[in-house]
């Protein structure tokens, strides 16, 4: 795990395709630009997260709940 | 082929029913092979089963009953990525969670099931500039 402070304008770049800089810092706000090819998924972590907890949530479907379902 | 399920027993299935997810879903990266079963006839959930794991499958429902205005479209933009041609239909479903009662089922809206039905290529995709939530009251 790296850390690395960057200044406006200032990038990262992940492996050889992608990229994230930072566009701009508003108060408590950091703008992130990313570039990464089109099959490289990228989402706010907030986001993943709820994806991933509400999919396991879902797959804990019991088998007589299925025929309660109208 | 053989398809066994944890929910609804052991089906046979035609080979190309089976559609791919390359990079699985959120929670499950090694899901990588489902179908669609039917739950019930005339019911408008199904079952996405995942062929590699009896033990994992969805409720699903198309989209179009929980919100008849719902962006296709979008849903189409947001699975670019599997490479799908503009003119190859595709199938779109939504996760449904099943709380123990009283909770009422949910649909994920902001996370839809995209398949395409030439290439059998699918994924989970994210509108991310819409409204909608995990969790859409049914």
């Amino acid at each position: 795990m790296l850390t690395f402070a960057r200044k406006v304008g200032q990038g990262v770049r992940i492996g050889d395709q992608i990229r994230i800089t930072v566009k701009e810092i508003r108060g408590r706000q950091v703008r992130l630009v990313i570039e990464a090819p089109r099959e490289v998924r990228i989402y706010r972590e907030e986001i993943w997260d709820q994806i991933a907890s509400e999919n396991k949530l879902a797959a804990q479907v019991e088998p007589d709940r299925l025929n309660d379902l109208e | 082929m053989r398809v066994e399920s944890q929910q609804l027993g052991t089906l046979e299935i035609p080979e190309e029913s089976i559609v791919t997810f390359p990079l699985g879903i959120p929670s499950f990266p090694d899901a990588l092979h489902f179908c669609l079963l039917e739950v019930r006839a005339g019911s408008r959930y199904r079952l996405l089963q995942c062929t590699d794991r009896p033990d994992l499958a969805f409720v699903v429902i198309d989209p179009l009953l929980v919100d008849p205005a719902y962006p296709l479209d979008d849903v189409r933009g947001a699975a670019a990525d599997l490479g799908l041609k503009p003119d190859e239909p595709l199938a779109v479903a939504v996760i449904v969670t099943v709380p123990r009662p009283p909770g009422r089922p949910t649909a994920n809206l902001l996370a839809p099931i995209a398949m395409g039905l030439r290439s059998r290529i699918g994924a989970q995709v994210v509108l991310h500039d819409s409204p909608y939530r995990v969790r859409h009251a049914l």
